[in-house]
């Protein structure tokens, strides 16, 4: 009869935080710098647009509120798979004792 | 003595589950990630058609309405699932405290104001109008399965 291996736990929580939380981040960072780069130049297009006259002031001002809507709808998006990774960790800790508690019985 | 740790380990994972079953966020649905991506298409091909004239395409707009208010509800009645619908009320809803919210209103409004809209413009709308639709599906995709 064996007893939990509580230092293998350790172990074990602390790569899954590892590896869940760095691949959080670079796919964070990646999506960040895509919204950044669509959003420079859909800035730029709209005002080259409108200097031009090929859209009105209207459309442009429509534009330009799409834009921040984007910027918030990225915020939640980042939020809600955030929520995500959270889950994930709690799934993998449970996962992690239950296994170890199973082996020691 | 045995009896005893296999009761404490029990007990144990019995708690484990109960902890489990605290998800912050909604497990990915099949039927809200078929019903967003095919409603991206279908808003973008009545965009693309903005610029034609309005009062030609109400009933499109209607119908497209209709759709997305389904898949709203759908979405709502979920639960754990307040970032898709915070992300649905950017794309769907008007909301006072927030008024850059309601993409797909506002776009509807100023085609109805101007009677049709630039083609310069289309491109940017369609781009814009399908990031909000990719933010819903990249949410919904990265949902635990």
């Amino acid at each position: 009869m064996s007893k939990i291996d509580f230092n293998q736990i350790e172990k074990d929580v602390a790569t899954l935080a590892t590896n869940l939380f760095e691949e959080f981040a670079k796919q964070g960072i990646k999506d960040g710098k895509a919204f950044l780069t669509e959003t420079q130049d859909d800035l730029v297009s709209l005002a080259q647009d409108r200097a031009a006259g090929a859209i009105t002031e209207l459309e442009y001002q429509n534009g330009l509120r799409e834009v921040r809507v984007l910027a918030k709808m990225e915020a939640i998006k980042q939020a809600g798979l955030a929520q995500v990774t959270i889950d994930k960790f709690t799934n993998g800790i449970i996962d992690i004792v239950t296994k170890a508690a199973l082996a020691a019985m | 003595m045995r009896i005893h740790r296999i009761r404490s380990t029990g007990l144990l994972i019995v708690g484990l589950s109960c902890f489990a079953a605290c998800s912050t966020i909604s497990t990915y649905d099949q039927a809200a990630y078929a019903n967003v991506t095919s409603l991206k298409v279908d808003t973008l091909n009545v965009v693309g058609q903005a610029t034609g004239s309005y009062s030609e395409h109400t009933k499109e707009i209607a119908e497209l309405n209709t759709k997305l208010d389904k898949a709203y509800e759908y979405d709502h009645g979920r639960p754990l699932n307040q970032k898709t619908i915070d992300l649905w009320n950017q794309l769907l809803k008007e909301n006072p405290n927030d008024p850059d919210s309601g993409i797909l209103p506002h776009f509807f409004e100023l085609w109805k104001t101007q009677g049709k809209i630039s083609s310069a413009s289309i491109k940017g709308e369609k781009a814009r109008i399908g990031q909000a639709f990719d933010k819903i599906i990249a949410l919904e995709s990265g949902k635990n399965k």
